[in-house]
């Protein structure tokens, strides 16, 4: 018996001694489908003394619109974003949970566009909300166990999915090439510029997360903040559109005030110039700038 | 709890410590243990249907012990009242009607299908014809009898262990023996290989192909198929392999559920080699009885007992006529071969291509999920395309899977006396032993995909 429970241990320790040295060669467990979301995380974890009072969640509008240095700079809290592309609002609702609890944050900034009410709602974030804090606060390698993946998966992450860096606030460092976007905005002007649309199939379950996150907040005692990023005026053609975007800023800041959040709307904070814009909600840096800039007197009167 | 899942990694050696550090002293409390976590094991996945199991054993239970006291001869020992043979027959049908009623009603009219009816069904039906046919008494100890029902390694997806081969295991002093437990070990990681690398790798394609099998090539369709056919022979073996596998670490020996079917002749000792217990358990219990019925019928009646025999084994997969055409299929090919009675005559390994093409343009049938989508797979499979190129996705893991099936004929092959084919008897120094599992451990946690697909027989 001692003979054979040796030799499993044996076996077992040299798995986990394998495990362990692909933690150490930054080969991180997968936790959900956003790469850097969970890279993000696992570098929160690793970074505790630094923890942020002020923590951006969104999709990638809030990752690249939002320029970190310039939020870190002007905030007088701690400050972290952690969005991540297709994060929309019922994911946002699962991690923000999850976020609380770990970072004990005071304000979490929802940056928004209408395209994160959209989509279903991405379950392998819940990985990561389920996940015992102990575990991804002191043995974070035991989440190569949460769920499944192959060493040949993790390495393909960290090799091949490069271009997902971000700054030490959690924005967004990707440099747009730009006569890339725009020999595709002249290949297909329409894919960049043309299509705002709503997705009307999963927007009440968005509307629904809204609420539950709003009112869940207040409860904790975190300040929800609500920021409606700012849409290209050209995308927004026809007044159906128009008026479609108009109830929707309008549902939102009912369901965030109406649990105490602050809603923000910056919709039209930046000029609709091609140079601020690449498509209908993304903005080049210059663009990000002057949303920042506004963003920034704003939460100035907020965060203290 | 599923074998591949993070509960029963946590479970089985936490178990594994109970049984033989705490509980190994008095043969009552192991038996006891292994029932409790039998019943813990099937919970976990619903703990509602723990009441069919519990219920369904009970009943069997106390129909046996009621047999036996009714003896065949119709003499009630004791009081020496006689019930003459009617009622134990009387029993027996109740059982019967019990255990089918269920299965019948669950497989067919319910859409949840509480996990292992079928095997555990199967397994209080052959108590209770093998009590009636004198096999083996009635057993009075109710946790020896409800452990072999709800034993926990088996109870999901097979082996169907016979009364008569694991009750006597369960009621004898089982001793730790290191050869057991580690050849034991050594099958579970050729069953983690056979699943991981090979069978949910295999899901990914074979299931993306039969989706969109409208919009593909010809040559595509008959890769598909032939993954699939690999895919449902690495899954459903490994299963067997792990639970096998488990039940060795405990001490105890399973019955052997596939031994190297690809290497068949014919389809006769296709069936022999495939799903054995199933196939065997078919065979005493529906064909023997039926050849019976129909021997003044000559080779007709053989025909015809083997042809219902196995609708049968098609049908017991589910309510699709897929399955019963499947089953109808594999019946069909053995009548060349009892009319030319050569059900048992070795041929040449010619035939142990076509037996393995007859197999898998088959799985067709079993995969789609009607009648006309089959026919139309066939047809779109039989076109000129069949020599085209297809694109292939996901190139490093189908590269894995086709190395890993290449790995595990090759060792099948080598290994075909053996029990399973990681036993490695013929390699004497430890230091290539261990290099070998080493390989085996890396191969597995690297070439996984990217989701497990669940054990196919699962469903059934």
């Amino acid at each position: 018996m001692k003979k054979f429970l040796l030799k499993t241990a044996l076996y077992i320790i040299l798995v986990l001694a394998g495990f362990e040295g692909l933690y150490r060669a930054g080969f991180l467990p997968v936790v959900t489908d956003a790469t850097i979301f969970d890279r993000k995380m696992f570098w929160l974890q690793q970074h505790q003394a630094r923890q942020p009072k002020f923590i951006v969640v969104g999709s990638s509008t809030a990752l690249y619109n939002v320029r970190s240095g310039q939020m870190a700079r002007s905030l007088p809290v701690t400050y972290y974003n952690v969005s991540a592309p297709l994060l929309n609002v019922a994911s946002s609702w699962i991690i923000v949970k999850s976020i609380v609890r770990d970072f004990q944050p005071k304000y979490i900034m929802i940056g928004s566009n209408i395209g994160d009410f959209g989509r279903r709602t991405d379950s392998t974030y819940s990985y990561y909300a389920d996940a015992s804090p102990l575990v991804k606060r002191y043995c974070p390698e035991l989440l190569y166990l949460l769920d499944y993946h192959s060493i040949h998966q993790i390495v393909y992450r960290k090799l091949k999915v490069t271009w997902l860096d971000f700054d030490p606030w959690g924005g967004g460092v990707k440099t747009y090439d730009r006569s890339l976007i725009k020999k595709r905005v002249a290949n297909d002007p329409g894919a960049y510029l043309g299509r705002l649309s709503f997705d009307t199939v999963y927007q009440r379950v968005h509307y629904r997360a809204l609420d539950s996150m709003s009112r869940w907040l207040r409860e904790q005692h975190v300040q929800l903040i609500f920021v409606q990023c700012p849409i290209r005026a050209g995308n927004l053609a026809g007044a159906s559109l128009r008026a479609q975007v108009g109830r929707h800023i309008q549902i939102c800041d009912s369901i965030v005030e109406a649990s105490g959040g602050i809603f923000l709307n910056l919709y039209n904070a930046v000029d609709d110039r091609d140079s601020f814009f690449f498509d209908a909600v993304h903005l080049w840096p210059a663009g990000g700038d002057i949303f920042t800039d506004s963003l920034v007197r704003d939460l100035e009167k907020i965060v203290r | 709890m599923l074998f591949l899942s993070i509960p029963f990694l946590v479970f089985f050696p936490a178990f594994f410590l109970l049984y033989w550090g705490v509980f190994n002293r008095r043969l009552k409390a192991q038996n006891f243990l292994v029932l409790a976590a039998s019943y813990g094991f099937y919970a976990w996945w619903d703990w509602r249907f723990l009441l069919l199991l519990a219920g369904s054993s009970a009943l069997s239970y106390v129909l046996g012990i009621m047999m036996g006291r009714t003896g065949r001869d119709g003499y009630q020992k004791g009081d020496g009242y006689r019930k003459g043979d009617g009622f134990q027959k009387l029993l027996v049908g109740i059982g019967l009607v019990q255990g089918l009623g269920c299965l019948l009603y669950f497989k067919y009219f319910n859409p949840i299908l509480p996990l292992g009816i079928s095997f555990y069904t199967f397994k209080t039906i052959s108590y209770l014809l093998d009590i009636r046919r004198g096999k083996i008494g009635p057993e009075r100890d109710w946790v020896v009898f409800f452990s072999y029902i709800a034993f926990f390694p088996c109870i999901t997806s097979g082996p169907i262990d016979r009364p008569g081969h694991l009750i006597p295991q369960l009621k004898a002093r089982r001793v730790f023996e290191y050869g057991q437990a580690a050849d034991g070990m050594r099958q579970v990681l050729w069953g983690l290989f056979k699943k991981i690398v090979i069978a949910d790798n295999a899901a990914v394609f074979s299931d993306e192909i039969f989706r969109s099998y409208r919009s593909q090539p010809a040559s595509a369709l008959l890769y598909g198929v032939f993954i699939f056919t690999i895919r449902i022979y690495a899954d459903f073996s490994s299963y067997s392999d792990i639970a096998i596998g488990a039940s060795r670490l405990l001490g105890f020996d399973i019955s052997r559920n596939f031994n190297y079917p690809f290497f068949a002749r014919n389809i006769a000792e296709f069936w022999r080699k495939w799903h054995i217990t199933l196939t065997s358990w078919m065979t005493d219990y529906v064909y023997t009885p039926l050849s019976i019925s129909f021997r003044n019928l000559g080779r007709r009646g053989v025909i015809l007992a083997i042809l219902i025999n196995f609708i049968a084994i098609g049908a017991w997969h589910g309510p699709r006529w897929t399955f019963v055409l499947f089953g109808f299929l594999h019946g069909l090919y053995y009548v060349p071969l009892i009319l030319r009675r050569t059900v048992n005559k070795k041929r040449g390994p010619i035939h142990m291509v076509w037996t393995f093409l007859l197999v898998m343009l088959t799985f067709v049938v079993f995969k789609a999920d009607n009648l006309a989508e089959a026919f139309d797979y066939y047809r779109r499979m039989l076109s000129p395309s069949l020599f085209s190129r297809f694109p292939i996705f996901e190139k490093v893991n189908t590269a894995a899977m086709l190395a890993g099936i290449l790995v595990m004929f090759g060792a099948e092959w080598r290994q075909r006396d053996k029990k399973h084919a990681l036993e490695l008897s013929r390699v004497r120094q430890w230091g290539v032993r261990a290099l070998i599992y080493c390989m085996l451990i890396l191969v597995i946690l690297t070439f996984g995909p990217t989701k497990n697909a669940d054990f196919i027989y699962l469903n059934f």
